[in-house]
């Protein structure tokens, strides 16, 4: 189930609300677990066994290194903690990585091994992240130990963050877990992120989508260079605005229930080098990354072929968790030359230049990024590339790119304003501004989030264009 | 008094939202479920039946969307608001409907003629021609494919739009047929731009479009051309809004449907397979109270139709069709002595038997070029 359906919205999202408000708090992660496994299940009701076994592994997994800690065992702990996660992960690799594998064994070896044609369960990537944290954090003294199977269960499925993360480490919600109360400020807090997340998804990421559809299935030795950039700049604003919806509506909805969940994105477009675009760009993966790969590695105090070495660790598989293909592969790649190009050459003389060079910097390289992560055949992905550089001849423009950016203008000024501060800071001007109007505020305030829902459910409604991006992770 | 403020807003928020939220849900759960739209001319998905084994293999799960969705209140009002914001929005088209000068919607049709099936069909006519040419000889057989709107109306569209590429396809079929065989409506439609030759809210042409091309159709194959003064024009509907209108669910000035009426006074006798009776009237003035106007003309498509007129030409035509035609077939009666009409989207019949069977003196095959590239059942015209 994604958030952005009718159903979600009128029958699921309706009936999770009523329930949990209705029990008494001490049922309340139970109504989670019930009403998340209800989510994971629909469409793909056989996963929900793959489900409960990551959570009974991490959870059995968590109990048993507490146990030995505590009995002093120490490398009972160890050992115990590299078990669950190497199970986690073999599951994770054989749902995600099977195919993939036997595919390149093939074109290497010619071998001929039939694929095992297994659907991807969704969210996979997401959840073993959770659990494999869970037990790292419970070995190393930073997390609680969870005793409580439906607590910790509904931290695993828990429904908001299941499908397209944010990765929420199970140290930082721990206490929210056993305690929390909800309040109306934070449920109000939650509408509104929900609201936003809601109308960035439906209303910019998919119509951003729709736009690069139709350059997507051009022609490309036909198409000429502004149309191809139009491409791209659609497709760079569908992946942004689709992704940190999902992360703003999991947010939103986990102040509903009394949660707050991390951060995921802080207005990556507005990076001046790729250094800095990672750490705006899905912070809980990144996150996630450096406290489970690079630091235990040795981080950057080791010495400068060891970082290298390091960074091109982390980086390979940062591009291989985003999907089974070798595209995402030099996508992560791609990205750790960056960063190491950066650390090493030219990254104190990016500072300084003027700012305006570092942004035209990095959304470049971002958006030749996106080139290679969208193209999982990547004959296709140097096609294009020729044609954003205008390899083929077919000169700056022609009628069709008139067409389509006068009917895309409108659509991407918004993509564009979307991606910076301006929003938020007008809608901060605005609430001082009528700040000690009894009507006028709220009037103002509530016809915007109410008018945000209408057109996306219009748009819902209408969907003949709603795509979920995030079924490989 | 401060805290107090403070405490209000959220509040509001959160009622405005939970309104909304139930508000709809209620609204769905209530709405009984329709079993048909008109305004979409389709039928809705309706409440799937729980069954373990759906629900296992996710088919439940994937109709019960569908049924919410078709099933929403307000459906087509949620499609409007959408189209109406579009279009304030510079967006000149929608769903692949270009929003075009004077209130017209048209097709874009993109994509329609670089399909596997449209390259088949295009093949699949050929073998036709060539198999019939032979016994019929090239002027008694007649293959017109009619360009659509979005072909012949290219002033009215929207500023640097692209025209479908109907143009080129309908020059790849003009390409295979044997000489004499195919007849380029295109041509005479383009003389009459300014003139109304297409719905401004329906797909089909309008009757006047099919006037003028069958005058040109009937010099090119020596018959008798009917005039201006020869007919008696009834407008019979100025409230028609057609397939193209629904697909934007927004109010529309409605379209006017003109009968061409014979001044003269003919006999003939409409026999429809579908009924299996025959009725001596052309048009189904009921259809006019419908949606669907545009069926009108022989109450929509039967799957085969004999009409006998009191021509005495002696001559007996064939025409394999889709609804384009329903509006041109009447301008055929005064020539040809029986017209047989084969709607091969809605037949079984084998075409070969019933031309060896059927005593012809002519064929003609008359499709619109976007319908005649999407056509599953085109290939039947080789059985």
């Amino acid at each position: 189930m994604v958030f952005s359906s009718l159903l979600f919205l009128f029958r699921f999202l309706p009936a999770v609300l009523l329930v949990y408000y209705i029990v008494p708090h001490a049922l309340r992660n139970f109504v989670l677990l019930i009403f998340s496994l209800i989510f994971y299940a629909w469409g793909e009701p056989v996963y929900i066994i793959l489900m409960l076994v990551s959570i009974f592994i991490s959870y059995t997994g968590g109990i048993l290194i507490d146990c030995f800690t505590k009995m002093g065992r120490r490398k009972a702990a160890g050992i115990t903690m590299i078990i669950s996660c190497i199970v986690s992960l073999s599951m994770l690799a054989f749902f995600k990585y099977s195919d993939f594998v036997i595919e390149t064994a093939n074109n290497l070896t010619g071998a001929g091994i039939a694929m095992l044609q297994i659907a991807l369960p969704i969210g996979i990537s997401f959840y073993t992240f959770q659990t494999i944290s869970y037990t790292i954090d419970v070995y190393r003294g930073e997390a609680a130990v969870q005793k409580n199977l439906i607590s910790f269960g509904a931290y695993v499925s828990m429904f908001p963050q299941l499908i397209a993360g944010p990765i929420v480490q199970y140290k930082t919600i721990d206490t929210q877990l056993r305690t929390r109360k909800e309040t109306m400020e934070q449920y109000a807090e939650g509408v509104r992120r929900f609201m936003i997340g809601l109308g960035k998804k439906v209303l910019l990421a998919n119509n951003a989508g729709a736009l690069w559809d139709t350059i997507q299935t051009m022609n490309y030795s036909d198409v000429p260079v502004l149309t191809a950039w139009m491409g791209l700049t659609a497709y760079t604003f569908q992946i942004y605005f689709d992704f940190s919806a999902y992360s703003d509506m999991a947010v939103g909805l986990g102040h509903m229930f009394g949660f707050r969940f991390p951060e995921n994105f802080n207005y990556p477009y507005l990076s001046k080098s790729i250094t800095e675009f990672w750490r705006r760009w899905h912070i809980s993966l990144g996150t996630w990354f450096r406290e489970y790969v690079y630091i235990p590695l040795g981080g950057n105090r080791v010495n400068k072929w060891k970082h290298i070495r390091n960074i091109f660790i982390v980086w390979l598989l940062t591009g291989i968790w985003h999907g089974a293909s070798w595209n995402f592969v030099i996508w992560g790649v791609y990205y750790g030359a960056l960063l190491l190009a950066e650390k090493f050459i030219f990254g104190k003389h990016l500072k300084k230049l003027p700012v305006v060079c570092g942004h035209i910097y990095c959304m470049f390289f971002v958006m030749l990024g996106w080139n290679l992560f969208v193209f999982e055949d990547m004959g296709q992905g140097m096609a294009f590339l020729k044609a954003l550089f205008g390899i083929y001849g077919q000169g700056i423009g022609n009628k069709e790119t008139v067409y389509l950016l006068y009917n895309h203008v409108f659509l991407l000024v918004l993509c564009i304003l979307g991606s910076t501060h301006l929003p938020q800071d007008i809608g901060r001007g605005v609430c001082a501004r009528l700040s000690g109007r009894n009507v006028m505020q709220p009037l103002v305030e509530n016809v915007f989030y109410a008018g945000i829902f209408i057109l996306s459910v219009a748009w819902l409604v209408d969907a003949t264009y709603n795509p979920f991006l995030y079924f490989r992770f | 008094m401060n805290g107090e403020k403070i405490k209000r807003q959220p509040c509001i928020t959160v009622m405005v939202f939970l309104l909304l939220l139930f508000g709809l849900t209620v609204a769905t759960l209530c709405k009984p479920s329709a079993a048909f739209s008109e305004t979409e001319n389709r039928v809705l998905a309706q409440m799937p039946k729980i069954k373990a084994e759906e629900i296992r293999n996710g088919e439940f799960e994937t109709d019960y969307e569908e049924y919410l969705t078709d099933q929403f209140p307000f459906r087509d009002r949620w499609i409007g608001l959408k189209t109406s914001i579009e279009r304030l929005l510079f967006k000149r088209e929608s769903k692949d409907i270009y929003f075009a000068r004077d209130g017209y919607f048209v097709e874009k049709h993109t994509g329609s003629y670089a399909t596997q099936m449209a390259e088949r069909n295009v093949a699949a006519l050929a073998e036709f021609a060539g198999r019939y040419t032979e016994q019929f000889g090239a002027e008694h057989i007649s293959v017109m494919v009619v360009p659509n709107a979005v072909d012949i109306l290219q002033d009215k569209l929207p500023p640097y739009a692209s025209s479908g590429g109907g143009d080129d396809y309908l020059a790849q079929i003009a390409d295979v047929l044997p000489e004499g065989v195919w007849f380029d409506a295109a041509s005479v439609l383009r003389r009459h731009t300014d003139e109304e030759i297409y719905y401004h809210t329906d797909h089909h042409w309008k009757t006047l479009a099919a006037f003028y091309v069958y005058q040109e159709w009937a010099k090119a194959r020596g018959c008798l051309v009917p005039e201006w003064a020869d007919y008696m024009i009834q407008t019979v509907t100025d409230s028609f809004e057609g397939t193209v209108q629904s697909k934007l669910g927004i109010q529309t000035a409605g379209d006017t449907i003109e009968l061409f009426i014979p001044v003269k006074e003919t006999a003939y006798q409409v026999y429809k397979e579908s009924t299996g009776e025959s009725e001596n009237s052309l048009y189904d003035y009921e259809a006019l109270n419908t949606k669907d106007k545009y069926a009108v003309y022989f109450g929509g498509n039967d799957p085969f139709m004999q009409i006998s007129t009191e021509a005495d030409s002696g001559r007996k035509i064939l025409v394999i069709k889709d609804s384009y035609a329903n509006c041109f077939i009447p301008f055929m009666l005064g020539e040809f002595q029986q017209i047989d009409v084969l709607d091969l989207r809605y037949t079984n019949r084998k075409v070969s038997e019933l031309i060896e069977t059927g005593g012809y003196t002519d064929l003609l095959v008359l499709y619109n070029v976007s319908g005649f590239a999407e056509d599953m059942s085109i290939t039947k015209l080789t059985n």
